[in-house]
């Protein structure tokens, strides 16, 4: 994240949910509570599955599985907008194949959530091409570059964007292994009957590539044991349900507003917040998803999502941790309006630990930023462009304390720098306070309030500057799934 | 280790990209363009097809009785900057935007009379269809 509207609103879970410590135990990943006690992550339940071979333990690569996979991805799309919406772009041949090889590529003015969110959605098929077909994290990261090349040069007419290039590449692997774990967290190859009917189905529906290539496998109702990858070693959701007041005011005398909003955000922390860093990528992970309406735009305010990449203790007690991470960010809300893929390296440190009277977590990030959009305050399309690219320089500072497993506390502080490349001519400084408190009355329900302020200012070269200062005041019900560490 | 056929990949990466950079020099309208213009008093259309690396200005003289006008894009360029520059009869701007595919839209207010009608092609790629008709706010 790493944004400055990622820091506030939403420092990607992670800042804002507690560490976790309750090991998932067997296939039930999202109710680990309904299992017995002393399954461990990984191992299917009970005698009968004791015994199961584990098939997908280590899969093969297939490559051109994957690449036909890839071609399904490119050419379900094109079909529909060939044959049935008839659009101008689909129609593709030989002149429009040169014509891309030949001419410049330039930056496009579709939405941002095309630009942010559709293309990173195709790209994660990409990634999970290969990476369902046997490939590992990084043997899968550069099919969503070769897949977006192709879709890009060959199958649309339009001239090649790069920032769709750089959306759906980034994008595409963030989100792919995301998807990706959270199918494998639904899947439960030990399952049978109705459980594994709706189980295939909820994973094929978070991941349409995975699903199709266990369909064409055989192994939707194949009964086997779980890989231990597709358990974390911890997991915690937490949803929260409330009243949101957003305010807002723009300088030169432009506007000042607020409004009055129903407000739910889900967030997810997959895997141990300390301890998973330095294992696989995106062996910890967390994700935000923030509704709020009535809205006269979108309902969706926001979804973020970092990975780890990779971290290397300082010292024997491993308190602190130099990290890298992949972060994704899509904030579509009336206080701001910002998209864009980060990686982020900096200090992770642990205090105390869980079961402790207190204990929490710091983070200090430098951020970044591949390819961002942020407002513009002139730039407008009639196809809805309203936004300008750049990269991105910035900071993420935070930190969140428990107390006793009833009390938690969470500071956070983004701030970001954003070179415009294609807009208005400008340089955005945005950044970002979020200032939240909880009570847990038990493990499963809390309450708690949290304040967002969010100032940016726009430097034009041509046009004059604005400045932007806007806040959220939000009070919510939390229940915590399946609850938070005893 | 980068493999043999790694280094291909890379090699044909760099070509993918670096090609379109090569500068393509610019060409005209010509005869298999097959420009159409409609020009009469409320009504205006502009069409040609087969467009490929075009720069060039086209400017038009345009009666409009009306305060706006109702524009309807029907073009699809989808390389180069083609733009639509629509001054009123006392030479302010009243629209200005990229050439469109399937949208309708409108000109600012202005004042009726000779307005100007301008498409400024900068090594463009399609087809153009833009169809303008005078129109006036509802009473």
């Amino acid at each position: 994240m790493a944004t400055a509207p990622a820091a506030a609103q939403a420092p990607a879970a992670a800042d804002t949910i507690p560490p976790v410590h309750q090991r998932i135990a067997g296939p039930s990943p999202m109710a680990p509570a309904l299992l017995p006690a002393g399954a461990s992550a990984g191992a299917p339940l009970g005698t009968h599955s004791d015994t199961l071979p584990c098939l997908e333990c280590n899969p093969p690569k297939r490559f051109w599985l994957g690449a036909a996979d890839v071609m399904l991805a490119q050419f379900v799309p094109w079909a529909g907008n060939y044959f049935i919406s008839k659009q101008a772009w689909a129609e593709i041949g030989p002149q429009t194949w040169r014509n891309n090889l030949t001419y410049p590529w330039q930056w496009d003015d579709n939405t941002l959530d095309i630009n942010h969110f559709r293309h990173p959605v195709h790209g994660s098929m990409y990634f999970n091409a290969a990476r369902t077909n046997g490939y590992s994290f990084w043997g899968s990261a550069a099919w969503p570059l070769a897949g977006s090349l192709m879709w890009e040069l060959f199958w649309e007419a339009w001239a090649p964007s790069p920032n769709d290039l750089v959306n759906t590449s980034v994008g595409g692997v963030i989100l792919g292994e995301t998807l990706f774990r959270l199918s494998r967290l639904t899947l439960d190859n030990t399952a049978t009957g109705g459980e594994r009917v709706w189980r295939e189905i909820g994973s094929a529906l978070l991941n349409p590539i995975s699903g199709f290539n266990r369909l064409v496998r055989g192994e939707t109702g194949r009964v086997s044991a779980n890989p231990p990858a597709w358990r974390p070693s911890a997991i915690l959701g937490v949803l929260d349900l409330g009243y949101r007041q957003t305010t807002q005011s723009i300088t030169n005398g432009v506007t000042e507003s607020g409004s009055d909003q129903w407000n739910a955000t889900f967030l997810l922390s997959y895997g141990d917040p300390t301890k998973d860093l330095s294992q696989t990528p995106f062996s910890y992970f967390a994700i935000r998803a923030d509704l709020a309406g009535p809205s006269s735009g979108q309902v969706v305010n926001q979804f973020s999502a970092r990975g780890s990449l990779a971290a290397w203790p300082l010292g024997e007690s491993r308190r602190h941790q130099v990290a890298v991470s992949l972060e994704y960010d899509y904030f579509d809300n009336p206080a701001f309006q910002y998209a864009g893929q980060s990686v982020q390296v900096g200090l992770i440190s642990s205090i105390g630990a869980p079961r402790k009277t207190w204990w929490g977590q710091t983070t200090f990030l430098f951020n970044g930023v591949i390819l961002g959009s942020t407002k513009s305050d002139y730039y407008r399309t009639v196809e809805g462009r309203n936004y300008d690219y750049g990269p991105g320089l910035g900071t993420l500072l935070s930190g969140r304390l428990f107390y006793k497993t009833r009390l938690q506390g969470t500071v956070s502080y983004a701030g970001l720098w954003l070179h415009t490349i294609d807009g208005t001519q400008s340089a955005h400084y945005q950044d970002a306070l979020l200032l939240e408190a909880r009570y847990w009355a038990s493990h499963t329900i809390g309450i708690g309030f949290g304040y967002t302020v969010y100032n940016r200012h726009s430097d034009y070269s041509s046009l004059p500057d604005v400045d932007q200062s806007s806040s959220f005041l939000r009070a919510f019900v939390s229940t915590a799934i399946p609850g938070l560490p005893h | 280790m980068v493999t043999r056929w790694g280094i291909r990949g890379l090699a044909a990466l760099a070509v993918t990209l670096a090609g379109p950079s090569c500068d393509t020099p610019a060409e005209s309208l010509g005869p298999n363009n097959h420009v159409q213009v409609t020009n009469l008093v409320g009504h205006f259309e502009l069409t040609a097809d087969n467009i490929q690396n075009v720069t060039r200005t086209l400017t038009f003289a345009w009666q409009n009785p009306g305060v706006y006008a109702a524009i309807q894009h029907l073009s699809f360029t989808p390389h180069g900057t083609t733009l639509l520059i629509i001054t009123d009869a006392v030479g302010n701007e009243v629209y200005s935007s990229k050439l469109l595919y399937n949208l309708d839209d409108r000109t600012l207010n202005g004042t009726p009379g000779g307005w100007t009608v301008t498409f400024s092609l900068d090594k463009s790629v399609g087809q153009i269809d833009v169809i303008l008709d005078a129109a006036w706010p509802p009473d």
